[in-house]
């Protein structure tokens, strides 16, 4: 059976995080965005019997991007992680504008500042979920 | 494709040097500068993002009459420094080529001493 779906380049989309109706859309500020996906995984265990017991896998997501820094605008995404640190917020990332979206928590973490003299200088994203995002319809 | 507006952010940079607070003359077509003036000619659209914006680098030749060069390098210098004040320089191409030399249709046999500065400008 052949995949559903077509190949198609990231964008044009939307990121946002926080609460609907108070979200913050850096989309226009965002170069790259990804949902990553790590899995941990306990040892497998040898039983008498000759076959082996797989251990038990966890897995943790993680939203990162890279965004454009911007001039510590109130209301700006440095000002949104460093007002929010440690907080837990809902997200959604809509990698293609009319497709699916991916929504969950994260935990912000504040954005470093600064970066090469007369450059244009990016934020490098890295907030953890809280527990699993899931694919979602029609959101966008 | 995204709905990319080159010709209104070139406008809007010419606009922004030609505003009495700069008082540098720009346009986006030759036929219709005489120095001293700043020409500006898109390059190249780069670093897309997702929320379907990006960066427009142009090109901003800072032109000045075909006076004697010392004179002709001290009006390029204030026209610099105009320029420096509004945008910085892309950071893509932040060399800034000070041999440039550019001939305007209304003068097609002088070439005009000029700088050239490459600028980033949103879209």
């Amino acid at each position: 059976m052949a995949l559903p779906g077509t190949v198609k380049k990231l964008g044009p989309g939307d990121l946002t995080v926080g609460a609907v109706g108070s979200a913050l859309d850096f989309s226009g500020r965002c170069t790259s965005a990804q949902l990553t996906w790590k899995v941990d995984q306990s040892d497998d265990t040898p039983v008498l019997d000759g076959t082996t017991l797989a251990g038990d896998r966890t897995y943790t997501a993680t939203l990162e991007a890279s965004v454009v820094q911007a001039d510590l605008t109130v209301g700006d995404l440095i000002d949104y992680s460093w007002a929010n640190k440690g907080t837990s917020v809902p997200f959604t990332f809509t990698p293609y504008t009319g497709g699916r979206s991916i929504t969950g928590t994260l935990i912000v973490d504040p954005l470093d500042v600064g970066g090469d003299v007369k450059k244009t200088n990016k934020h490098d994203i890295k907030w953890s979920c809280v527990g699993e995002p899931t694919l979602v319809d029609n959101l966008a | 494709m995204a709905g990319y507006d080159v010709r209104g952010a070139c406008l809007a940079l010419a606009a922004r040097l030609s505003d009495p607070a700069v008082g540098l003359p720009a346009g986006i077509d030759p036929q219709e500068l005489s120095p001293p003036c700043a020409w500006i000619t898109p390059r190249e659209i780069r670093d897309p993002t997702l929320g379907a914006a990006a960066t427009l680098v142009v090109w901003v030749y800072l032109i000045t009459g075909n006076v004697d060069p010392a004179d002709a390098m001290g009006r390029l210098d204030d026209q610099l420094d105009g320029l420096l004040e509004v945008v910085d320089p892309a950071d893509s191409d932040d060399v800034i080529d000070l041999a440039a030399s550019v001939i305007l249709p209304a003068n097609p046999t002088t070439p005009l001493p000029a700088y050239r500065v490459a600028v980033d400008l949103d879209l």
